[in-house]
């Protein structure tokens, strides 16, 4: 009996000593992102094989919904915030600011309404010439801004891209960790949940699923279709490539075998980043590239019609553009009136300097419908291109916000479950310290049972 | 429910964070004076503004014009009442040769009197504001009057947008005024005059006479003329007024900020930030791990 009582009093003390341990781990990772609490495993064993209890490995206390929820979550956040910041750009660039179209436009009116009031001066001239290098000056650099920012939601993709690279080829190295640490009965807690943080990572950036083996290793897929990480150790590599336009394309690797997978990536940063690029970044850039078209078709007309202070007719103001696409950055005082004021036409008829009414005619280009397919002025058409990337930027802050907000009650979610309470883990600490203090009594009274016994005569 | 003790660390940043925003954003609203400081903060608004500063800009241009045109037709109303003196003198001058009898040294030098009073008209008809010809129509850039008193100018008055689709000239030009009627003109009238009086030649100074109230009656309706555009301008002036502060109204509704309304929500968010710096100082709460 008193060999039991030993050895009941030994298993308790185990139990109480692997409690405290892992409440320590728990409260010495109070702060660690990502890091689940853990539960002591223990079971009474029966008097009949011997009394005790039984302990086992220490349990993350993680339920998978919420983790893939939380997965979710951050997939749609990543990819609202990377949209939300591809478009910030637009806020800039279409501020009410020294500089910008808007403002380049209507000093270019108020230089036409000079010019029309005294064409014969040489002043007017010059600054009406000096108004529309800045109308061009504008545009190219709202063009080249635009054009950036998709440039830089490609570099985006790229690093994007090579960051779920790098987290791919280290969850296929947890998984085999895992599943041998497992299989060999040790505890895989923080291997699990460090494994866990990398999915995460890749999801905010990509649509992933997880599939669980009974070893411990995961199979993960992206967008439920494409495998990105075995069970066995293995992955695919996941690289970008360049199409005709220039935009970057995601493709996965596996040995020789090359396969686009773009079109499986519809939500994360990587999609944001594309979104962002082929949508709003898109449809205002060729929005500004029309404005700048119909501004130089408008005013080239007009101003071909008129005669320069020498005589000249036919000139034109701005060169004329090919093309709506890349307008608005190729946009640039035509060399027939750079520098050369008195090549300006703002006569009707020959020989006549204070003839101002050409100049009345471009000054009234302003008032007419010349832009988006002859249904809007000039004013009009970039009002509305104002509006369109107000809007963009507005729903993506929005979109974020709102995610973010998700995001943030998910992980709220999966605290309340799996994250550290400091008081909680005090009171265990105080439980077990009790647990080991009465089973400290058991083997101590074993012990004076035993002395009593021997020294029985 | 379980609260974990990272998650006090998280509400409080994140709604530190969020408070300076506000703070930020009513900061902003603050120094700028304005509501919408770009476009996300009101895509509308902001679409809107565009429109109203274009406007505003070009009613500045066309007030700028009107003030242009008015200088130019101011000097016209001057220089049109001295030609009308000089034409009301011209005219007593040939009432007084046709009345009574006039010694020679007395017609002789009311003959000089002829020729100053031609004189003068030829410098009136030459006159230039700013280095421009107002009685040169298009061909502004030279006397448009030669010395033998041709008329070498434009004949069409140079226009200008003084409101939306509103263009008034600058005056009127020197045919119109110095040689109309169908006669060869002012000068002309005043040769014969000065002629007539040198031969003493009556049938001449009446018909100097004549062409010198012919004349007269033209400028006389010239100068209605020009005070008529002046009209306009005012007139457009004053409808450009009223469009002005009406615009001003409205980008006033769309992008600038109430100041009281600014300063009142940077006073809450002020407060707001405070609060939740002073609650995030105080991290972490009580609990068992400080008793």
């Amino acid at each position: 009996m008193i060999r039991e009582m030993f050895s009941v009093g030994i298993s308790g003390l185990h139990a109480a000593s692997l409690g405290t341990t892992v409440t320590s781990q728990n409260l010495s990772n109070l702060d660690t992102p990502g890091y689940s609490r853990q539960m002591p495993v223990q079971h009474p064993l029966a008097l009949e094989a011997g009394g005790g209890v039984i302990t086992g490995s220490p349990v993350r206390v993680v339920d998978d919904m919420v983790e893939r929820r939380l997965t979710e979550a951050t997939t749609l956040a990543g990819e609202a915030s990377a949209r939300a910041d591809s478009v910030s750009v637009l806020d800039q660039v279409f501020s009410e600011m020294e500089g910008s179209i808007g403002s380049a436009l209507r000093r270019f009116e108020e230089a036409l309404a000079g010019f029309a009031q005294a064409p014969s001066e040489r002043s007017p001239r010059t600054l009406l010439l000096a108004a529309a290098e800045q109308v061009t000056t504008a545009f190219n650099a709202a063009g080249q801004a635009v054009d950036d920012a998709r440039a830089d939601a490609n570099s985006a993709i790229v690093r994007e891209v090579q960051h779920v690279n790098a987290r791919l080829e280290e969850i296929a190295g947890l998984n085999v960790r895992v599943a041998d640490a497992l299989g060999s009965g040790q505890e895989a807690g923080s291997l699990l949940d460090h494994r866990d943080m990398l999915i995460r990572e890749v999801g905010e950036r990509m649509p992933v699923s997880v599939v669980e083996h009974d070893s411990g290793a995961v199979t993960l897929m992206l967008d439920g279709s494409r495998i990105l990480v075995g069970p066995g150790g293995e992955h695919r590599e996941l690289t970008t490539g360049v199409n005709g336009d220039g935009n970057r394309y995601v493709i996965a690797r596996n040995g020789s075998v090359e396969e686009d997978v773009t079109s499986f990536i519809d939500s994360g940063k990587v999609f944001g980043y594309m979104d962002a690029r082929d949508g709003s970044l898109a449809d205002v850039e060729a929005l500004v590239d029309e404005l700048a078209y119909d501004t130089v078709n408008a005013y080239n007309s007009v101003h071909q019609a008129g005669y320069g202070l020498d005589g000249s007719t036919g000139r034109n103001l701005f060169i004329p553009l090919a093309q709506i696409p890349g307008a608005a950055v190729q946009m640039e005082l035509s060399s027939d009136v750079a520098g050369q004021p008195d090549n300006v036409a703002g006569a009707q008829a020959v020989g006549l300097a204070g003839d101002n009414r050409n100049a009345l005619a471009l000054q009234e280009v302003a008032e007419n419908p010349v832009a988006s397919g002859l249904s809007r002025t000039l004013g009009e058409a970039y009002a509305s291109l104002v509006g369109v990337a107000g809007t963009a930027v507005e729903s993506a802050n929005y979109a974020s916000n709102h995610a973010t907000s998700a995001l943030e009650q998910t992980q709220s979610m999966r605290d309340s479950l799996s994250g550290v309470s400091s008081d909680e883990e005090l009171v265990n600490l105080v439980k077990y310290q009790r647990a080991y203090q009465a089973s400290m009594r058991v083997v101590q009274t074993a012990d004076s049972l035993l002395e009593e016994l021997l020294n029985m005569r | 429910m379980r609260v974990p003790d990272i998650r006090y660390l998280q509400v409080a940043q994140r709604s530190v964070e969020d408070r300076r925003a506000d703070y930020l954003q009513a900061q902003e609203q603050a120094l700028s004076g304005l509501r919408v400081n770009r476009p996300s903060d009101d895509p509308v608004a902001a679409a809107r503004a565009g429109l109203m500063y274009s406007e505003q800009a070009r009613l500045e241009g066309y007030g700028e014009a009107a003030d242009h045109a008015a200088m130019f037709l101011q000097a016209q109303d001057d220089v049109l009442g001295d030609v009308s003196t000089v034409l009301s003198r011209g005219t007593e001058v040939a009432v007084q040769a046709l009345n009574g009898t006039l010694s020679a040294e007395e017609r002789t030098a009311l003959s000089y009197v002829a020729d100053g009073l031609r004189e003068e008209l030829a410098i009136l008809s030459n006159r230039s504001v700013a280095g421009r010809y107002i009685f040169g129509g298009y061909a502004d850039d030279a006397p448009p009057f030669d010395a033998a008193g041709n008329y070498v100018g434009s004949t069409d008055a140079a226009e200008v947008f003084v409101g939306p689709g509103v263009k008034v000239p600058m005056g009127v030009t020197g045919d119109e005024v110095f040689t109309a009627g169908g006669r060869t003109g002012v000068f002309d009238a005043l040769s014969n005059l000065q002629t007539a009086l040198q031969t003493n030649d009556r049938a001449g100074m009446q018909d100097a006479l004549d062409r010198l109230q012919l004349a007269g009656n033209v400028v006389r309706d010239r100068w209605s003329l020009v005070g008529a555009y002046s009209e306009s301008v005012d007139a457009a002036s004053a409808l450009r007024e009223q469009r002005q502060y009406r615009v001003e109204d409205e980008l006033t509704a769309q992008v600038h900020a109430d100041t009281f309304d600014v300063f009142g929500k940077l006073g809450q968010a002020r407060s707001a930030l405070e609060a939740a710096v002073e609650i995030a100082s105080k991290l972490p709460p009580p609990g068992l791990l400080l008793g």
